[in-house]
C-alpha cells in the first residue's frame, strides 16, 4: 500500500493585492451575492415589476430567460438578497421573498421549498406578529384591559403583562375569519407555543404528520398538493395583515418541468395559474427558465403564459461587461478598491472573452483557474499564456 | 444547579426545604386516608389536603370550629390545594373566595388558589385550555384580593401544559399581585418526557425568583431528587400509599420494586423502622406498612439532599444516586447540561 499524506497549502495571492480568490471555483452562484454586473436591463423588468407590485398593489410577474451559465440562478438569488436586506420589516414597504431552486412535480413541491427558504424563525415570528397584533387591537378596543402600543403586542405578551390566553382564542378566529382555513389557523398559532411548535411547522410546509400528532393539535388533514394552494394564499393574508407590501416567490431552474409527463405538466401550470388568479394583489412571480423551454410554454400553454406579464433576457457578456465583472470581484478580495483589472491584462480579457462567449459561469471559472494557476507558477500578470496553459489542459 | 436552601416561615412553624407533604385525602365521613405518619416521622410535620374534600365532609363544621391540627391531633404544617381537579372533571363551578374561606377557616398554613387544571389531552388551540388558564389565573387574583389571613401563605397555581402559556402566566401573576409562592400543576402528564419536565421547571423557577416553588403530584425519591436539583422547594404526592396498594416497595438506593420482583428473605433491605420491626410477609401483605416504609424512604432521600446541599456537594451525590438508574441519570445529564448553559 502506498502511503499518502494530505498537505493543505494555503495559496498566497498577496502580491496581486489580493486577500484570496475572489472568484467562486466552480461558478456556483454565490447564496448571497454582492456582485451583479452587465445585465442592467434585466434589473431594470425586475424593478419595474416589483415595483408596481409594491406601490400600485397590483400584482406582476415576469420570466428571465437565459442560456445556461448566464446568471438565472445568480440573478434570483441576487433579487432574494436585497430584497431582504432592502426591504426588511423594519422598512416603509416589508416584502416577503422567498427562494424555490426547482419546481418539482406538483404545487406542494414549491410550497413546502417557499416554506423552508423562509425559515422556521422567520414564520414563528410571523406568529408572534399576529399574535402581537391581536393583542392591540383587543386593547384598543377595550377588550382587554392592559395597555398595548402598537407593534409591541408580542413583547407586552412575552413580559406578562398580557394574558396569552386572553389573546390566543380572539387570534384564531380572526385568523379563520380571514382564511376560512381552521387547520393552517390553528397550525400557525401553535408556532407561538413550545410544546407543538415543531409538529405545527412541519405541517405548515406541508411535510406529513402523522396522525396521532395531528389529533395533538386538532389538525384534519396533511396539506397536500390540493389544498397547498390554500395554504400559500392563507400565508399570503397573513402578510397583510402584518403590513407587508408584497410577496415575491422566486422560481428557479423552471425548465425542469419539460421532463414531466405532460399531465402533471399541465397540472403543475394548472396551480401557478390559480396562484396568480386568486392573489390578484400584492404577489410577484419571478420564474427563472431556459429559453427554448419557456418558447414551448407560450406555444402550448397560453392560459399560464399570458399571465406572465413581461420577460426579461439574460444576454452574454461583451468584453466591455467583462472586464466590470472583474474589477467588481477583484474589488470584493482587495485590500484597496480600484477600477483596474491588474493583474489580468487587456489580451487576456480578449482571450476570456473568445473563449467564453460570453458566458458568465464560464468567464468566472476561467478567471478563478486563472488566478491560482498565476499564483503557483509565480507569474506577474495573468496573460494570454496564463490562459493558453488553462485551456489547454 | 438553581436549589438554594429556603426556610419558608408559617403560622404552625418553619419549613426547611426541600419539603414533602403527603397527600392526606379525606372521605366524606371525615376520616383520613393514611397513617399517622406524623406521629412517627419525625421529618415529616406536613400534609397536604383538599379544601373541598374537607368541605363536603361530614366532619367539616368540627374541622372549621377547631381547626383541622387540633380536630386529627396533627403538629404540623398544613397545606392546603384548593380542589381544582374535581372542580374541572365535575364541572362543580366551585367559587374561589368560598374555597379560600375554607382553606383560611381550617387553619391553613399554605392555601393554593383555585385552579381550573389543563390536563394531558386538552387541545391547546382549543377555546377551553385559553378559558381554562384564564379561569386559573383570575381565581389566583381574586384570593389575594380577598384574603383574610394575612400569615397564611397564598401560592399561585400554574397550569397550561405548555412551557410559553406556563410562563406568560407566571409572569402575568407576578405583575398582578404580590403571591407567597407558586405551584405548578399538570406535571404528572410529563414525568415520561423528561425534556420538557425540566425545560419547564428551569424556566418557572427562574421566573419565581426567591420565591418557593411548590410542584404538585410527583413525590417518588428519584424524582424528588432530580426536581430539588432544578431548584423546586416543595413536593407532594400520595404514591408512597399507592404504591403501597400496588405492592410497590421504595428501595433506599435505587428506585422501586415490585414484591413480587424481589427475593423473599427474612429481612427487607431497609433498617427503617418499619422494615426493623416486621417481617418480609407482614410488610408485603399490609398496605399502610408498605406506605409507611415508603415515606420513611422519602424522608430520607430528604435529608440526604439537605445535607449535600449544606455541604455544597449534591452534585456528587446526584451523580452516584443515578449513577445506575439510566433513565433519570440522561435526565439528569440534561439538566445539568441545561442548567450550565450547554444546550
Amino acid at each position: 500500500m502506498t502511503d499518502y499524506t494530505l498537505t493543505l497549502k494555503k495559496k498566497d495571492y498577496s502580491k496581486y493585492g489580493l486577500e484570496g480568490n475572489p472568484f467562486p471555483f466552480s461558478g456556483v452562484p454565490d447564496e448571497h451575492p454582492s456582485v451583479y454586473i452587465g445585465q442592467d436591463d434585466v434589473l431594470e423588468k425586475i424593478n419595474s415589476v416589483l415595483s408596481s407590485t409594491v406601490l400600485s398593489a397590483q400584482s406582476n410577474h415576469i420570466i428571465v430567460t437565459g442560456s445556461y451559465g448566464n446568471g438565472k440562478s445568480h440573478t434570483l438569488k441576487f433579487i432574494k438578497t436585497h430584497l431582504r436586506d432592502q426591504f426588511s420589516e423594519r422598512s416603509q414597504t416589508p416584502i416577503c421573498v422567498g427562494y424555490v431552486s426547482q419546481p418539482g412535480e406538483n404545487f406542494i413541491d414549491i410550497y413546502t421549498k417557499f416554506m423552508y427558504d423562509l425559515g422556521y424563525s422567520f414564520v414563528k415570528h410571523l406568529s408572534h406578529k399576529y399574535l402581537g397584533l391581536v393583542a392591540f387591537q383587543m386593547s384598543k378596543d377595550g377588550l382587554i384591559e392592559e395597555k398595548v402600543r402598537k407593534g409591541q403586542g408580542w413583547k407586552e405578551i412575552e413580559k406578562g403583562a398580557v394574558l396569552l390566553s386572553d389573546i390566543v382564542p380572539t387570534a384564531i378566529q380572526k385568523l379563520n375569519d380571514g382564511i376560512k382555513y381552521v387547520d393552517y389557523t390553528r397550525a400557525f398559532i401553535a408556532l407561538s407555543y413550545e410544546e407543538n411548535s415543531v409538529y405545527s411547522w412541519e405541517w405548515l410546509c406541508g411535510e406529513g404528520v402523522e396522525y396521532s400528532k395531528r389529533q395533538e393539535l386538532s389538525l384534519g388533514k396533511n396539506i397536500n398538493d390540493t389544498n397547498s394552494i390554500r395554504a400559500f394564499s392563507a400565508l399570503k393574508y397573513i402578510l397583510k395583515e402584518l403590513g407587508y407590501a408584497s410577496l415575491v416567490l422566486l422560481i428557479d431552474e423552471f425548465e425542469y418541468i419539460e421532463s414531466l409527463p405532460p399531465m402533471k405538466k399541465q397540472k403543475l401550470l394548472n396551480s401557478l395559474r390559480h396562484i396568480i388568479d386568486l392573489n390578484g394583489e400584492g404577489l410577484s412571480l419571478i420564474i427563472a427558465c431556459a429559453p427554448e423551454v419557456w418558447q414551448n410554454i407560450v406555444a402550448e400553454y397560453h392560459a399560464f403564459s399570458e399571465r406572465i406579464g413581461k420577460e426579461a433576457n439574460l444576454k452574454p457578456l461583451d468584453q466591455e461587461k467583462i472586464r466590470m465583472l472583474l474589477i467588481s470581484y477583484l474589488n470584493n478580495k482587495r485590500r484597496k478598491r480600484n477600477n483596474t483589472f491588474t493583474p489580468f491584462t487587456e489580451e487576456s480579457i480578449e482571450c476570456i472573452f473568445m473563449h467564453s462567449q460570453g458566458n458568465t459561469r464560464r468567464v468566472i471559472s476561467l478567471c478563478s483557474q486563472a488566478l491560482d494557476f498565476s499564483v503557483e507558477f509565480n507569474k506577474q500578470y495573468i496573460d494570454q499564456d496564463v490562459l493558453d496553459s488553462i485551456i489547454s489542459s | 444547579m438553581l436549589q438554594t436552601q429556603k426556610c419558608i416561615e408559617t403560622p404552625h412553624g418553619t419549613l426547611e426545604t426541600p419539603v414533602f407533604f403527603p397527600v392526606f385525602h379525606l372521605n366524606t365521613r371525615g376520616s383520613g386516608s393514611c397513617p399517622k405518619y406524623w406521629n412517627e416521622i419525625p421529618e415529616l410535620k406536613t400534609m397536604l389536603v383538599n379544601a373541598h374534600g374537607i368541605q363536603k365532609s361530614e366532619r367539616f363544621h368540627r374541622i372549621l370550629k377547631n381547626g383541622f391540627q387540633e380536630q386529627f391531633h396533627f403538629p404540623g404544617i398544613v397545606f392546603a390545594d384548593s380542589g381544582g381537579l374535581q372542580n374541572r372533571l365535575n364541572n362543580l363551578k366551585l367559587d374561589p373566595v368560598e374555597i379560600l374561606r375554607v382553606q383560611e377557616g381550617i387553619g391553613a398554613d399554605i392555601a393554593a388558589t383555585l385552579d381550573m387544571p389543563v390536563l394531558a389531552n386538552d387541545n391547546i388551540s382549543a377555546t377551553t385550555h385559553a378559558e381554562n388558564v384564564k379561569a386559573t389565573v383570575q381565581n389566583a387574583i381574586t384570593a389575594l384580593k380577598y384574603r383574610e389571613r394575612e400569615d397564611m401563605l397564598l401560592y399561585a397555581v400554574i397550569h397550561g401544559n405548555d412551557l410559553k402559556v406556563m410562563t406568560n402566566m407566571i409572569d402575568y401573576l407576578k405583575r398582578k399581585g404580590n403571591f407567597d409562592g407558586y405551584a405548578v400543576g399538570g406535571l404528572i402528564f410529563k414525568r415520561s418526557n423528561y425534556r420538557q419536565l425540566i425545560d419547564l421547571i428551569i424556566n418557572l423557577r427562574k421566573r419565581a425568583g426567591e420565591k418557593p416553588l411548590h410542584v404538585f403530584g410527583l413525590g417518588g425519591p428519584l424524582v424528588i431528587s432530580l426536581l430539588t436539583y432544578l431548584g423546586v422547594d416543595s413536593f407532594d404526592s400520595s404514591s408512597f400509599l399507592s404504591a403501597g396498594s400496588q405492592r410497590v416497595y421504595f428501595t433506599p438506593d435505587h428506585g422501586s420494586r415490585q414484591f413480587r420482583e424481589m427475593p423473599q428473605t427474612p429481612y427487607l433491605p431497609c433498617i427503617c423502622p418499619v422494615c426493623s420491626k416486621n417481617t418480609f410477609e407482614q410488610i408485603r401483605s399490609q398496605r399502610r406498612l408498605i406506605g409507611m416504609h415508603n415515606l420513611w424512604m422519602i424522608a430520607h432521600e430528604l435529608r440526604k439532599l439537605k445535607v449535600h446541599i449544606l455541604d455544597q456537594d449534591l452534585e456528587d451525590y446526584l451523580d452516584n444516586r443515578f449513577a445506575n438508574r439510566p433513565q433519570i441519570k440522561i435526565a439528569y445529564k440534561y439538566a445539568k447540561a441545561k442548567t450550565g448553559g450547554f444546550v
